[in-house]
């Protein structure tokens, strides 16, 4: 094994072959990769434009699978109540909830890290400012944030984005400042700073590698929870506009019909909303075990 | 002989059985905000106080006899009104006309109040008890909808009120009124527990005991029928109506509300607020474009109303051409529903000078009026199908009204109960704002007409109700005229029970223990 | 220690001054709760003498400072929506919420820490697979949906557990309890699990993840040559290691369940203090909702002050970085 790693050079080369150990992972690469793709192609792919007002007509809505509409098209998973053929809005639907996920997964992870890595390194007053901001936020329940930014800005994409980045942060702050106190007493750390090397490269070279692992368990976790965070922001009536629904929209919309027999409403989104968080994970997982030098034999 | 103490027996023991059963769970869909029935004048907080206390005149169908059993103009501005006599407090203490007054007076003045009861009793100048059991009323100017104010309060007891708060209320210490039920005890914003009042003046009760339940959820509240865990609910979503009927344990009841839902357009204001119309590349227009009457018409003719309410909907809803639902007083049946007439719409926009349509931002709260959500989306689908391409923002009620209110947006939806006749209703949303004399506080569009202003106010006085009636007829008849406000559709509400009781609606939407029968 | 805690308490009341004055002036910016709660033909007069009868009509920084001063004296004031003071307002929905957290939070443990142990100890075999994707689907469904979920089959189809609401209450130790009966339990336990989805699909990950690098480290090899038996190489060694992120987690996590009890509360009727939040926020009710937060925060610095002595307690190398 470790022949080969010493071999190749080229990094995804590399990459490549240590992830195609695990077939699952595989899986969930080529799933999560063919995702992305459906997302960004939707406008392409989908059989017709849901955001389009023009193009959808609410007298075809509520249509089971596979009826068929007056102009002639089929709706291969039946519409919901404003006649949205199901299949496109789910298209479309995995395109929003992938923007607004990944904006504000990378908006948190970023801002995350880079204050729990300074508040671990810088101890003392900033330490405590930022474990303090943590716990607010952390106690500032998701939905008053939202309503709050809602009140001042109104609903929107961007918004969405901005508030559960918001309400993330604090997770990787948390967790990156846990795991690099522990790095911090560590000998090789003690090491770089008997070498007198910079601060900015102990924390990039040496902590940010580190803590990694215990970063991509919280990522996977968080990345998933922003989609149904969305979802529930949806069901609780903030979110995204009604017009151009996520997935979690559309099975909040679909909540109203769980009663009613109408069960492909909820059921169709919520079955795409899986295999996205479950793509997501099956990679997420070999992932962390990668970066995990102590996993490796 | 043994034969007949045992059959005698078995139907003690059946009777022993249907009376225990006797216990209806009822799901309301929001909590009262207070017990107190004069704290916080809301629908809701009504029909909690309707178990417990009885209003002078009650509001079914039209106005019937409650503690009140007659009220009669003497003058322009005196009314007698003869009180219930043998009725007594579920304390024991005799129902008088200090009551009525000690309650009148409470109205305007309970302390931390959000929303009195003030405007109910504001025209009254002056009481005055005759007897114990007949009451003189002075009001400032004619009032010809006192007996409708009447009606929308309840009486509670001069001698336990006295010295009572509102937390006295809440406590149940205070909850004594001349009702169909006693208060027992409650959980606040999740369990109500009542009894029934053996005494009562009016028919007699079915239920030995009520519990109310808070049930917000609407599946939930469904699903809580169909387990059994209550035995009625309220409001009750169309989406789920079917398989209520088509469960053998459940069935479902539906009757016409006092609530009209209507799109408010700003026909005031010339230049485009906040960009809030703009032109097919989403430059602001140089002229807000509601200002044109046939603009208003083509927005008005494009909807499909039967359509909207049968789809969006699920049926609750009923046509209307007025401001007020069919029925109501003050409903001019002349004037016809706006037909659908998409390409006749086109017309119209062009003629306007709108040939391509334009853009435009469309404001509403989805929390508030049933369905809102799937409705605003339907006019939003038919107008942008004329060119008049509409972009939602939709928003908790919370946030939403104070905005309106302020004037923030534009163009909007909006709905208004009546708990009287027409006037009401145009008074509270067509008659030019002007809020320090109490005209036209929900007109959140800006319109303003000085006829309609004219005739309402005329209208307002007036006892005579043919007179009235012709006055709000032309009122009402240029106000849809004008485009500036446009009725959708009148709301019809619906009940879930099980399948062994029979629920009476009422168009007040209250729920009420007593309009709910075991079935036979 | 005492030092510790002492700062962390002073902490505490500037960490209440900066969130009482933000959700005070965000409430305030959302809106007048007047205008919600008026009713719809109320005239201008009646909207002016609630505001005064309130005290909405003086300045925002002079209503600020009244609730500060009150607050500093353990007065929070009344609900501008039923005048009842939001103390007794928020301690009689309180046991409803704790009964609610702490059982979604032991069965996190109890079912997430062995379920986890199992798929860390034994990763490549089929039921750690099983236990792995079923974490998976864990933080896959939406909560809410999958509470409704469970109305349907276990309370319409199977009519085994009430669908919605709390159970009978026992007076215990001045407040009501429903965890001494049984009905109070039937009516928990699915609220309960609906709210321990994503925690105990959090522990399991955590804690199998943990287990499987603890079983490769040198000190469980060197354990393992001492001839330590499996079980307490398991248990004593690799477990306490793997307890730390856990710890950490947890502790986060009893906030997060506190805050998902406001859409399980809303799910199934149950008269919590989220729902009172949900309540309060769609009725402007200030003063409910800025003592809520209040309540949250301070239980947030106790909590952390917790999961960080128990972090001392478990990694020595920590110690005396305490702040």
């Amino acid at each position: 094994m470790s022949v080969v790693e010493y071999e190749i050079d080229r990094p995804l080369v590399r990459f490549w072959l240590e992830l195609s150990r695990s077939r699952l992972a595989v899986v969930g690469l080529v799933s999560t990769t063919a995702l992305v793709l459906v997302a960004i192609l939707a406008p392409i792919i989908a059989p017709q434009n849901p955001y389009d007002l023009t193009q959808i007509d609410f007298l075809d809505g509520e249509l089971p699978p596979l009826s068929i509409s007056p102009s002639g098209q089929t709706y291969w998973l039946g519409t919901d109540a404003q006649g949205r053929d199901m299949l496109s809005a789910i298209i479309f639907g995995l395109r929003a909830s992938f923007t607004v996920a990944f904006s504000a997964g990378a908006l948190a992870l970023v801002a995350g890290t880079t204050l729990g890595l300074i508040a671990a390194y810088a101890r003392g007053r900033i330490d405590t400012i930022v474990m303090r901001l943590a716990e607010i936020q952390m106690s500032f329940p998701a939905i008053l944030l939202a309503l709050m930014l809602l009140a001042v800005f109104g609903r929107g994409i961007d918004k969405t984005i901005i508030a559960l980045a918001l309400v993330q942060w604090a997770f990787y702050a948390r967790t990156v400042r846990g795991a690099a106190i522990a790095e911090r007493e560590k000998e090789y750390v003690l090491a770089c700073r008997l070498l007198k090397l910079p601060r900015w490269r102990i924390l990039v070279s040496h902590l940010l590698p580190n803590v990694l692992p215990p970063l991509l368990v919280i990522a996977s976790v968080q990345l998933a929870s922003a989609i149904t965070l969305e979802a529930t922001l949806s069901f609780l009536g903030l979110g995204l506009p009604l017009t151009e629904p996520s997935l979690g929209l559309l099975i909040a919309n679909g909540f109203d019909y769980i009663l009613s027999g109408q069960g492909w409403i909820s059921f169709y989104p919520g079955v795409a909303l899986l295999i996205v968080i479950v793509s997501i994970n099956l990679l997420a997982d070999r992932l962390r075990e990668m970066s995990n030098p102590r996993l490796k034999r | 002989m043994r034969l007949l103490l045992a059959s005698a027996a078995a139907a003690l023991a059946a009777f022993a059985v249907s009376a225990q059963s006797a216990e209806l769970k009822i799901g309301y869909a929001q909590a009262p905000t207070s017990i107190d029935p004069h704290f916080h004048n809301s629908g809701n907080n009504s029909a909690f106080a309707r178990h417990v206390f009885d209003p002078l005149i009650i509001n079914e169908n039209g106005l019937q006899p409650g503690l009140a059993t007659s009220w009669t103009a003497l003058s322009d501005t005196e009314w007698e009104i003869k009180l219930r006599e043998g009725v007594s407090f579920h304390d024991g203490s005799p129902f008088t006309a200090a009551d009525v007054i000690f309650t009148i007076e409470r109205l305007p003045n309970v302390p931390d109040s959000p929303s009195s009861f003030a405007a109910s009793v504001q025209s009254i100048e002056s009481m005055e008890a005759v007897d114990d059991h007949t009451l003189r009323l002075t009001t400032a100017a004619p009032s010809p909808v006192l007996p409708h104010n009447l009606s929308e309060f309840v009486i509670v007891s001069d001698e336990v009120g006295a010295n009572a708060v509102t937390a006295d209320y809440t406590t149940g210490t205070a909850m004594v009124g001349t009702g169909p039920y006693r208060f027992v005890s409650s959980r606040a914003s999740e369990l109500y527990t009542l009894e029934r009042n053996d005494d009562y003046w009016g028919a007699a009760q079915p239920w030995e005991s009520v519990e109310i339940r808070v049930i917000e959820s609407a599946p939930a509240r469904v699903a809580a029928l169909l387990s059994g865990d209550v035995d009625l609910i309220e409001r009750a979503p169309a989406k789920d109506v079917a398989r209520l009927n088509e469960d053998p344990a459940t069935a479902t009841f539906a009757g016409p509300t006092n609530r009209v839902v209507f799109v408010s357009l700003d026909v005031q204001r010339e230049e485009v607020q906040a960009n809030y119309a703009r032109d097919k590349d989403g430059n602001p227009l140089a002229k807000n474009p509601m200002m044109d009457q046939r603009v208003r018409q083509a927005l008005s003719m494009a909807i499909p109303r039967e359509a909207l309410i049968e789809r969006a909907l699920g049926g609750d809803g009923i046509l209307t051409s007025n401001l007020v639902p069919p029925g109501f007083f003050g409903y001019d049946d002349s004037l016809a529903v706006q037909a659908h007439d998409p390409d006749g719409a086109k017309a119209l926009l062009a003629e306007a000078g709108y040939p391509d349509g334009f853009q435009i931002t469309f404001h509403a709260s989805t929390d508030r009026i049933a369905y809102a959500p799937d409705v605003v989306q339907v006019l939003a689908q038919v107008w942008s199908r004329i060119g008049v391409t509409t972009e939602l923002e939709t928003m908790p009620h919370s946030v939403y009204i104070p905005k309106t209110n302020d004037f923030e947006y534009a163009y909007m939806l909006h709905s208004w109960g009546t708990s009287s006749d027409a006037g009401y209703t145009l008074n509270g949303i067509a008659v030019t704002r002007d809020k320090p004399n109490g005209k036209g506080p929900s007109n959140r569009g800006r319109y303003s007409n000085s006829q309609v202003d004219a005739l309402v106010a005329e209208a307002q006085m007036t006892l005579d109700p043919g007179k009235r009636e012709a006055l709000l007829h032309e009122a009402m008849g240029i106000v849809i005229g004008d485009y500036g406000i446009i009725p959708l559709y009148a709301q019809k509400s619906t009940w879930g029970a099980r399948a062994n009781i029979v629920y009476e609606p009422l168009v007040s939407q209250f729920t009420l223990a007593s309009r709910a029968k075991p079935a036979q | 220690m005492f030092e510790v805690v002492l700062r962390r308490l002073v902490q505490a009341v500037s960490v209440v001054l900066v969130l009482s004055l933000v959700s005070f002036i965000g409430v305030y910016k959302i809106g007048d709760p007047v205008q919600l709660l008026a009713h719809e033909g109320a005239t201008e007069q009646e909207i002016e003498d609630a505001r005064a009868r309130l005290g909405l009509d003086r300045p925002v920084h002079q209503q600020y400072l009244t609730f500060v001063g009150r607050m500093a004296v353990g007065d929070f004031g009344t609900s501008f929506v039923s005048s009842r003071p939001v103390v007794d307002v928020i301690v009689e929905r309180l046991p409803a919420t704790i009964e609610l957290t702490l059982a979604a939070f032991l069965i996190s443990v109890l079912m997430g820490l062995p379920l986890g142990i199992v798929a860390g100890l034994y990763p490549e075999g089929p039921l750690a697979r099983t236990i792995m994707a079923g974490s998976i689907l864990g933080f896959s469904l939406p909560a809410f949906w999958f509470g409704m979920m469970m109305i349907m089959f276990f309370s319409v189809d199977l009519g085994w557990l009430p669908s919605i609401g709390r159970g009978e209450t026992t007076r215990f130790l001045g407040a009501d309890w429903a965890v001494f009966s049984l009905d109070g339990w039937s009516h928990l336990i699915m609220p309960a699990l609906m709210l321990s989805l994503t925690t105990v699909s959090l522990v399991i990950r955590l804690v199998a993840s943990g287990m499987r690098e603890a079983m490769m480290t040198d000190y469980v090899k060197f354990a393992r040559l001492k001839g330590l038996s499996e079980r307490r190489v398991v248990l004593l060694h690799a477990l306490k290691n793997v307890m730390i992120p856990v710890v950490t987690v947890l502790g986060l996590e009893i906030g997060s369940l506190l805050a998902g009890s406001i859409v399980t509360e809303t799910v199934f009727a149950y008269p919590g203090i989220g729902k009172l939040l949900i309540d309060s926020i769609n009725r402007l009710d200030r003063p409910v909702i800025v003592t809520y937060l209040i309540l949250i925060v301070l239980f947030f610095v106790v909590i952390n002050l917790i999961v960080d002595l128990i972090y001392t307690a478990l990694d020595p190398r920590v110690r005396g970085t305490l702040r």
